[in-house]
């Protein structure tokens, strides 16, 4: 009868260590995948008809691609390569600071992009 | 004998112990249901939630929305072809959340919503043209100012209703773009609320889900775009297998069938239901295959349908996900 705690004890350390291995091998995959999830973000700013316009990609993958200067109106375009990068680098910085890419008119502003106010 | 029995006893339990287990391991991915998430072009971390959207061709546009501490107006799109999203014309009205839209021939409406800054439920409206990324502001809503309503459009006309303007609405609205006017339409019976969805098949509106002092609406509608006639269909919780009914859900159409996917009920829900006109049957489909969420936005251009931020308690969601509603579920692609 002495033996019988030993019985339990046995089973208790057989499920343990199925259930440690378990959460080991699971935890071990959800590391992988948190490394994997810091992306470099790369710029690149092309000319296209004569405007600039700049991309934005996550590793390889295309992620933002923007032809005409973000938040104001209508479809005005970056008038120099120079504009065009200087937003395009803000931008890298936002999302590499886990923030939404969102650039405002204060940003265009403080970094002298030429633009028309129209409303 | 005894000692015998005992081992007999250890080897069953401990077999059990890893049968049990494996089973557990498993049973995330043996599902019956057809249809797989795959990831596409994400925000990074800081993400929002209670956005609006609407989809003109293979472009999905999206803007306003809140984050936990502030309300936004700026406005994106995302091309399906690319898979990238631009920052297109701020929206003109004062950031808010839970705004509604929706689109005429090519045109896209949003407005209404809710400001928490000012505490503020909102009845103006904005028109955006896409030819020339710009926004122009419409007569106000017709009815009270509101959040959390449905919106929907046809070729000539939109329409937008219920939501919450400190008590729940069941009133619908009608917009004339020709005479830039709102008049109020009649012919829905169903119950007031906020926070349900629509999806549009054909000339056909189908209208459920939502809430109302806490409790979940059962009731599913059709609205004819052509005669404007509202007709009841059966409750969606007509059959005991099916939880459709929820709120702050989305809803999409791919290939003649209309989808319902994540939303809260109790908590965020992550369930997808596929709704099949001819017989007026719902399937239970893969489930979002990412984080349980609510207030999310949905794109779709009738044969691609992308499902995208929204938040989780108060966890805001960055995700953008394309749902294959007949292809078999891969964890790979996520």
């Amino acid at each position: 009868m002495m033996k019988k705690p030993y019985t339990y004890l046995a089973v208790f350390i057989v499920i343990s260590v199925f259930t440690f291995l378990i959460y080991y091998f699971i935890n071990s995959n959800e590391d992988n995948n948190k490394f994997i999830d810091q992306h470099p973000f790369t710029l690149q700013v092309l000319e296209k008809d004569s405007s600039w316009i700049y991309e934005i990609y996550n590793e390889d993958n295309l992620f933002i691609r923007q032809e005409f200067i973000p938040s104001v109106k209508g479809k005005q375009i970056f008038k120099s390569k120079e504009d065009a990068e200087k937003i395009g680098k803000l931008v890298v910085s936002k999302l590499s600071k886990n923030a939404f890419p969102v650039i405002s008119e204060t940003d265009l502003k403080e970094n002298n992009i030429s633009f028309e106010h129209t409303n | 004998m005894k000692k015998f029995n005992r081992n007999v006893g250890l080897r069953l339990i401990c077999l059990s112990a890893i049968l049990t287990l494996f089973y557990n391991c498993n049973s995330d991915d043996s599902d019956d249901e057809l249809g797989n998430w795959v990831k596409k072009s994400s925000f990074n971390e800081e993400a929002r939630s209670s956005s609006s959207a609407f989809t003109i061709g293979n472009i999905g546009y999206m803007g306003t929305g809140y984050d936990g501490d502030d309300y936004y107006n700026d406005f994106w799109s995302y091309n399906m072809d690319t898979n990238s999203w631009q920052q297109l014309s701020d929206f003109p009205g004062v950031e808010r959340s839970s705004a509604v839209s929706f689109v005429i021939n090519n045109d896209g409406y949003m407005g209404t919503g809710y400001n928490g800054d000012t505490n503020e439920e909102l009845a103006d409206f904005y028109k955006y043209n896409v030819a020339t990324n710009s926004w122009t502001q419409i007569s106000d809503f017709g009815g009270s100012a509101r959040y959390g309503a449905v919106g929907f459009g046809s070729s000539t006309s939109g329409y937008v209703g219920t939501g919450y303007d400190g008590s729940d609405k069941k009133d619908f609205w009608k917009y004339n773009p020709t005479a830039d006017s709102w008049e109020e339409i009649f012919g829905f019976g169903g119950d007031k609320r906020r926070d349900g969805v629509t999806f549009t098949i054909a000339n056909n509106v189908y209208f459920g889900t939502g809430i109302s002092n806490g409790v979940y609406e059962e009731d599913f509608w059709v609205f004819n775009l052509d005669t404007e006639v509202w007709t009841e269909l059966e409750d969606i919780d007509e059959d005991d297998d099916d939880d459709v009914y929820r709120s702050n859900a989305v809803a999409f159409t791919l290939n003649g069938k209309g989808y319902i996917a994540c939303g809260e009920y109790g908590g965020s829900i992550s369930t997808v239901y596929e709704y099949t006109p001819s017989n007026e049957s719902w399937e239970e489909k893969t489930e979002f295959e990412l984080y349980a969420r609510r207030d999310a936005i949905a794109f779709s251009n009738g044969e691609r349908g992308f499902v995208a931020l929204g938040r989780n308690g108060t966890l805001y969601l960055d995700d953008n996900m394309e749902f294959f509603p007949n292809d078999e579920q891969d964890d790979d692609d996520n």
